[in-house]
């Protein structure tokens, strides 16, 4: 599974990761008022969180050999 | 509680196709009201801003000379040519309309879009150090490029003419009454609840099927073909869904070209016999060899990336300054290049299923056969018939971004017309009460199964060669075996928030999207183009066909419908 971590000091608050995110791995924490990495196994490691995070204060870290595919079926 | 909400023209989906839609509809006819519904966040998702931003471009070359390249190399006469030509004829003005939305688009010093041709040839280096190209390459046509924030852009452009966004609502179906759409209903994708929307006219641009294997492209889960799988609309070329790139399992990123320097364990290159004297990208053949190699036992197949001759296009164009000012593609593609790169450990190469399954019937103005319901984008690439006997992105690259812009510029007049003609129609209660069951069980449901469970079955089904490149009857009638196993197991999902509500609905979309893949497959008894069949190796003697998915009944029919040649400008 990807690592996926904020620095909730650095963090502002300002959302851009969740809406970044294609696909929902990331949700928002109201009463945090910071973001929630609630589905990191689905994560498909494209950055955007990262790249768009002004704060620097979200990183992803890839982890290929549990990304899901089936690499037992290819033929 | 249910929200209710009306507006004149409904957008599915706020990726490029959706936004092209939304913006040209609302420029034709200020007064309607044009609303995009996203499951995400529009601007930032959906594919265009994650992709190599490459755009098809016609430059010099005129649109018959483009037709008539594609029809006879890439897609056999399989085509809609009247589609084919009004695609070719718009190719130039969709670069202008995404610099207009979005002034994006790299630009030389005297303002004009710089292009590079693909696979074009370094044969020098300038004084600055950048390379010199021979762009003397056989493709009549060229690509731009455009920065990879540029959807941010377009949503902004489109907000000011007055086209609205509801966020983080994915739609799960469309609402009829008498057979035309009325509406559609959706969900709230943190707190689940329901939104139903009149609407006048729909555009689904909510995106195509990829399988979600490919990472990139797990957004695409077909969920709106599904919907207007239910609400009665036709499909053609279903059995071109399944576009392979090499891929090295290290890491997943895309290799282009590797059908040149592809080896099997004894060091022979297998890959260079199927490449013809034009070749403008890979072809299933090549693929179908990585099969026939690792079932003769010759493999695992290498690639030998220094014997590429795309690689000075490739590495000119991603992650490099050297031909295009992109400073965010560049940090973009840095990111996912580095990442790639310092965990590769090998140079083994496989075929990753990206799909690519977009087989939504549209007519020449993006008319789905649903009244009411039109579409635009990868959602209806090989349903339009413009690019024929091909898989997306139609052996020609940058074509995603080119067909988005297209459709959605030809979708939104469209659906503005149809709009400003028609009656706002009942809503059933009946309808609305159906599909909330329906899409709401699984919260409700005691199953044992998780959708992600249930995506990794799908998988095992869908990436296999021999099932979805290199068919044959007995092996697709397995696989369709199994797909209807799993559907069989559908109502054992279970969800305990939204996000796995709709992991629920995407596995049965994806699944109802497989049985369509399948039985169009075993329907066409020949190979073409991008379609092979190990038991039917040559075309058809019968003409060229169509092979037409409809709901009947609830069930999947498979048809065929013979192309209209004689009614075309161009012949085999
Ligand atoms: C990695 C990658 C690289 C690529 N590189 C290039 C390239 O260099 N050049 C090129 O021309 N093309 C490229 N493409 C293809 C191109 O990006 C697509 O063809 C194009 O962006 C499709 O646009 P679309 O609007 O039809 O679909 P999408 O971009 O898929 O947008 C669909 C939208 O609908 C939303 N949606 C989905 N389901 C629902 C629902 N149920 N309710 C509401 N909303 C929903 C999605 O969140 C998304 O925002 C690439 C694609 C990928 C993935
Ligand atoms: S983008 Fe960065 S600053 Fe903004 S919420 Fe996310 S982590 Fe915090
Ligand atoms: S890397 Fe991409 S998929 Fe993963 S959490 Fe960030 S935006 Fe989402």
């Amino acid at each position: 599974m990807n690592t996926i971590i904020v620095n909730k000091e650095l963090c502002n608050g300002c959302k851009i990761c969740m809406k970044a995110c294609f696909i929902d791995v990331i949700k928002w924490d109201d009463a945090a008022k910071r973001p929630l990495i609630a589905y990191p196994e689905e994560c498909v490691q494209c950055m955007y969180c990262e790249i768009n995070c002004d704060k620097r204060a979200i990183k992803v870290h890839p982890k290929y050999d549990s990304y899901l595919f089936p690499r037992e079926h290819l033929i | 509680m249910t929200k209710h909400m009306a507006t004149d023209v409904l957008i599915v989906g706020g990726g490029l196709s959706g936004l092209a839609t939304a913006i040209t509809a609302k420029e034709q006819d200020p007064k309607l009201d044009v609303t995009i519904v996203e499951k995400y966040t529009s601007g930032y998702s959906g594919k265009a801003n994650r992709g190599a931003g490459i755009m098809l471009i016609l430059g010099d070359h005129s649109p018959e000379e483009f037709a008539q390249f594609y029809l006879k190399h890439i897609g056999m006469y399989l085509n809609n040519q009247n589609a084919l030509l009004k695609y070719a004829k718009m190719l130039n003005s969709n670069a202008d309309a995404i610099e207009k939305w979005s002034g994006k688009i790299d630009k030389d010093e005297n303002g004009r879009f710089r292009t590079l041709k693909w696979a074009s040839k370094i044969v020098g280096r300038g004084e600055d150090g950048r390379p010199i190209f021979d762009q003397n390459v056989p493709y009549p046509w060229t690509l731009a490029a455009v920065d990879l924030d540029y959807i941010r852009e377009v949503r902004k452009y489109a907000r000011r003419l007055g086209v609205k966004f509801i966020d983080r609502v994915g739609v799960v179906d469309l609402l009829t009454d008498r057979g035309a759409v009325a509406g559609v209903v959706g969900y709230d994708i943190d707190n689940g609840a329901q939104t139903v929307f009149g609407a006048k006219a729909v555009v689904l641009a909510c995106g195509n099927q990829c399988w979600r294997i490919m990472p990139m492209w797990s957004p695409a889960r077909g969920e709106g073909v599904a919907a207007a799988f239910r609400a009665g609309a036709k499909f053609a070329n279903c059995e071109y869904g399944s576009f392979y790139n090499w891929t090295n399992l290290d890491h997943f990123e895309s290799d282009m070209g590797v059908e040149y320097a592809l080896y099997n364990d004894k060091g022979e290159n297998v890959g260079i016999k199927h490449i013809k004297e034009v070749h403008p990208d890979i072809n299933a053949e090549s693929l179908a060899e990585w099969y026939k190699q690792t079932i003769a036992g010759n493999g695992p197949l290498h690639y030998r990336q220094n014997e590429n001759p795309l690689m000075p296009y490739l590495t000119s164009v991603l992650a490099s300054q050297a031909v295009h000012n992109r400073p965010y593609a560049d940090r973009f593609w840095g990111y996912l290049f580095f990442n790639a790169f310092s965990q590769q450990t090998t140079d083994h190469v496989v075929p990753g299923l990206v799909g690519e399954f977009g087989g939504l019937w549209v007519d020449e103005n993006m008319a789905t056969t649903v009244p009411g319901l039109f579409a635009a984008g990868d959602i209806c690439v090989h349903g339009s018939r413009a690019w024929g006997a091909t898989a997306q992105p139609g052996r020609h690259r940058g074509s995603g971004i080119a067909f988005a812009t297209f459709s959605g510029r030809v979708a939104g007049p469209s659906a503005a017309t149809y709009a400003a003609g028609a009656q706002s129609l009942a809503l059933s209660d009946d309808q609305i009460a159906a599909i909330d069951a329906r899409v709401t069980a699984p919260l409700k449901s005691g199953g044992s199964l998780v959708p992600m469970e249930m995506v990794a079955e799908i998988q095992k089904v869908m990436q296999p060669l021999g099932n979805s490149l290199y068919r044959h009857e007995d092996r697709m009638k397995k696989a369709l075996a199994r797909v209807e196993e799993l559907k069989a197991l559908l109502p054992q999902l279970k969800a305990s928030d939204p996000h796995q509500m709709f992991g629920v609905n995407e596995c049965e979309a994806t699944l109802l999207c497989a049985e369509m893949f399948f039985k169009a497959s075993l329907e066409r008894k020949e190979s073409l183009g991008w379609f092979l069949r190990e038991d039917y190796p040559e075309p058809s003697k019968d003409g060229l066909e169509w092979i037409i998915v409809e709901n009947k009944d609830g069930k999947v029919s498979v048809g065929k419908e013979r192309v209209p040649l004689e009614t075309y400008p161009y012949q085999p």
